[in-house]
Parts: structure tokens; sequence; C-alpha cells
């Protein structure tokens, strides 16, 4: 089967940086997480205490129909620097939970975003969880009413210096 | 397609058929010409035309003049030539296809297939504030394994010339059957493991050694209520006769009381009702006891990918002196749709 993770979206991508890149590594790298760039320019996967060169976005346009959502290496990719906002559920997170409005956000392991303070990079916060009392969601399968998905909206800053 | 028998001794006694095979049932030709010759081809009987329509009758008309010409021999011989054993193994009853679209393959083509990922999302906004965008991620594929089953039959030559009838057809029957049935096994694999991934919901046990009422209904009522609801099912006949013991509610009351008329007749002649829960049933005695499977369409389930039809390859062997025939199919399977298959589990 496949390897679908989760829902992560940049939601403002008209007012993001976006920086090519490519991937040094294979089966490290997938939409939503948190990169940085070596001395090559080659994208890697961030861990706790790294800076942050930006949120990768890859689609994989590959002629060979891939499989997995994971780069090859030497596949090319973008990162969304500066101001960006993610819509996320609970799989972008450390720990697989969803974090509360108002939670300050920083680079966690595995390119994942966390709420974990000590040693690590401040990146962000949670700006919204819901909206005039509904939740942020999105349908998930099978479909039935309680199949949902709850997500936050996240305001990150990568990359301004 | 034609059909010879062979004889026993040393005559040759051909019967033609003019009808192929179809599934589950012996050769029954519309029409025929049957004919005995002697080794020399001299014509000892024949009945029928070409235009002759009920070939069983034919048949028994051939015998009967070949038992009235008086030689035992010639009778024995035409005797043993249609007469065959009766079958002790009733035919196998493929099942497992009703749940899977059909997706030939040509041999060396990519038989990729498309994951889906749904990500539609519309969101609360003001009417200065831009939307939240949403983009289609990456479009995973997925590759279904391909498994090769293949069955071979050797027929020896002083075989066909001593047991007097159509073996190698009987045999063949049985290879097909056994060959649908391994088939079957892998297909009911993906099955298993479909409703495993949601086993809380889609696997409902019971007790009792019976097909409940109760079961259906809640599965059927769970089907609904996420938007897969099912639409066909797959169970053993004496699994489905299993509705003669439904009831609604105490036992005092009738079965079936507040059925249609016309279920109630049903039930009475056959020990099961059609379309109970517009149910579409797909019936198998190869379908274990313990197990009914339902679904929903098998264009919202999953594929089963095939490199066409059946192939095979027949050689001659002098040494061995016998025909060898061999029969091959590729097949692959896969669920797209975990949430549309369920299963009834059925204990003592």
């Amino acid at each position: 089967m496949s390897d679908v993770v989760g829902f992560v979206q940049i939601i403002n991508p008209n007012q993001c940086e976006w920086v090519p890149s490519t991937a040094k590594n294979a089966g490290e790298l997938r939409t939503g997480h948190l990169a940085k760039l070596d001395s090559s320019g080659r994208a890697i996967i961030c861990t706790t205490g790294d800076t942050s060169d930006g949120v990768v976005f890859n689609n994989r346009y590959q002629t060979y129909a891939p499989t997995s959502v994971y780069a090859d290496a030497g596949e090319e990719l973008s990162l969304a620097q500066h101001n960006v906002r993610m819509l996320c559920d609970s799989t972008n997170f450390d720990g697989n939970t969803l974090p509360s409005f108002g939670a300050d956000l920083y680079v966690g392991p595995s390119g994942l975003l966390t709420t974990a303070v000590s040693g690590t990079v401040h990146v962000g916060k949670v700006v919204r969880s819901a909206y005039e009392g509904a939740n942020m969601d999105v349908r998930t399968p099978p479909g039935g009413a309680t199949n949902l998905n709850n997500l936050v909206e996240v305001a990150l800053h990568i990359a301004y210096n | 397609m034609t059909n010879t028998i062979q004889a026993t001794f040393d005559e040759l006694v051909t019967v033609g058929f003019t009808e192929p095979t179809f599934e589950g049932k012996r050769p029954v030709p519309a029409k025929a010409k049957f004919v005995l010759r002697d080794p020399s081809n001299k014509l000892v009987a024949s009945v029928g035309t070409p235009g002759y329509n009920n070939s069983l009758k034919a048949l028994n008309e051939l015998l009967m003049q070949t038992a009235m010409a008086g030689d035992p021999g010639q009778h024995r011989m035409f005797a043993e030539a249609v007469r065959e054993p009766i079958r002790i193994l009733s035919r196998y009853k493929s099942w497992t296809g009703t749940f899977f679209a059909e997706d030939p393959r040509a041999w060396g083509d990519d038989n990729k297939i498309p994951v889906d990922n749904p990500i539609g999302a519309a969101f609360y906004s003001a009417m200065d504030s831009r939307p939240y965008a949403i983009t289609p991620g990456v479009q995973q594929y997925v590759r279904p394994q391909f498994f090769t089953e293949k069955a071979e039959l050797n027929i020896k030559w002083h075989t066909i010339k001593t047991v007097g009838w159509n073996i190698m057809a009987r045999r063949l029957e049985e290879v097909a059957d056994e060959l649908a049935r391994r088939r079957d096994a892998k297909a009911r694999g993906f099955l298993v493991a479909g409703v495993a991934a949601n086993s809380a919901t889609h696997v409902l046990s019971n007790s009792g050694n019976a097909f409940l009422k109760a079961s259906i209904d809640s599965l059927l009522k769970l089907s609904a209520e996420i938007g897969w609801p099912i639409t066909q099912g797959a169970i053993n006949p004496g699994r489905l006769m299993d509705m003669t013991g439904w009831t609604n509610g105490s036992s005092t009351s009738l079965p079936y009381f507040w059925a249609p008329e016309n279920s109630r007749e049903q039930v009475y002649r056959q020990l099961y009702a059609d379309a109970y829960g517009n149910v579409r049933w797909t019936v198998s005695k190869d379908i274990g006891m313990g197990e009914i499977w339902f679904s929903g369409e098998p264009e919202d389930i999953g594929y089963h990918q095939t490199h066409g039809e059946a192939q095979s390859a027949s050689a001659v062997d002098i040494h061995l002196m016998q025909d060898e025939h061999v029969i091959y199919e590729d097949h692959a399977f896969y669920i797209g749709n975990v949430f549309n298959v369920w299963e009834n589990t059925i204990t003592a």
C-alpha cells in the first residue's frame, strides 16, 4: 500500500519565498518536513536544535510513477521560506499530537515541528485551531459524518537571517 | 470445437460434438451426427443429420441400433465410448471475482495503479481575507505483484486406449477447477488483509454456528453509516439456508411473518430469500461455513490484474509415450478501499 502521510498544506504559497534545491539522501524528505541546506546546497532533514532553511515541497514529477512520497537522492525539490503558513494535522508534529492554540513551535526531530522548548530553535506558533468555534478539519476516509481530521494553522518564520 | 472419444480394443469409435463446453456442465451438443465405424472405416451404424437437434436422443438411438445389431463387441465398444464415470467431486465454483474490477494488462505493461489521496477542503474566511490554498501533492502509485499458477496434465497413450471414455476432458475440468481454487485463495488473502485493517468495525463475529439476521442487519447499518453501503455478499449455500431460522423477536414469533409474501414462498421452496437488505448474493459451496463476505461494487474496492487469458502448451513425449499439457496464468490483486469490504465470521 501507500505511505501517504496525513494532511500538510502550505496555504499561502504566493507569500513565501521558494528556494530550489535537491535532496541529498533518498527516502528522507517529503512535503511538510523542515529541512536545512548543507555546504553544497543540498537539502537534508532537520533534527532537534537545527536551524531550518525551509519547509519542503516536492510533488515528485517522475516519469517512473513513484510509489513513495519521499524524495530520491539528487531529486529536485523546493523549500518554502520566510513567512510560511501551513495547515497541519498531528502527523506533522513530534509525538503525533496536535498542539493547542497559541503553542510555540520549534524545530523537532525527523523534520517535524515540536512544542518542546529545551535546546530547540523557535520557528513559529499555532495561530489558529478553530474558526468561530468550529474546528479546523477535513474529511478523512471512509467518509462518514464523524470521519474528520482536526487541523491547526501554524505561522512559521524561516531563514530570515 | 469437437470432442473425440476413443474406445477399447483396436477399433476406433468417434463421436462428434459440435458445441463447446461451458463451466459447470458437460458437453451438451445442440446438433450432432453420430457414427460408428469399424477399423476399416466401414460404417457400422449412424443416426442423425447435421440438422438433428436432440443429441441425447440421437445417442440413445445409435446405441439401440448397435445393440439390436446383435454384436456384443460393437455394443460394448460403443457403450464404453459414451459412458463416463459418475462424478464424485463436485465442480469448483469460483467466488472472489465479484469483489475485484477486471484490469487486464499486456505482458511488459507497467501495472501501476494510482493511489487516492483526498485533500479537498474549504474553510470559513472573511470578505477581504485570502482563501487557504490547498495543493494536491505527490501522485503515488502501487504496482501489485503478479503470481503465476500452473498445472500439468500427462496422459499416457495406453490410458487413452484402455479407459474407453473421454478421460482427458474430465481431468482437464479438474485442473481448471484447481487453478480457480488457487486463484480464489490468493484473492481471499487480500480480502482478509483488507478487513483486518479495520477489524474493529469491519469484522463482525457471532457464535451459534449460524448466519444471523442480527449480524447482517448490523453490517448493513454500519456500511450505510460511512457512505460505502453493502450491495453484495458471498456465502456458502448451506450457510445461506440458515435464513430458515430467522425470527423477528421472541421465540413465539413466526419466522418471516413480517416479510413479503414472495419472500416467505422463497424460503419455503429454497430455504432462503433473495434480496434481503438488497444484498446480491454470490453463492458457492467452496466458501467456508465460518465466513460470509460483504462489499460494495467491485470498482469501488480494487483490481484483479491479468496477463490475458490462461495460456496452454502441449507436447508429445514418444519416449514416455504420453501427451503432455501445461496450463498457466498470471494474476495480481489489489484492494484500494479497505473500507468497502466486510466479513461476518461464524463460530460454534
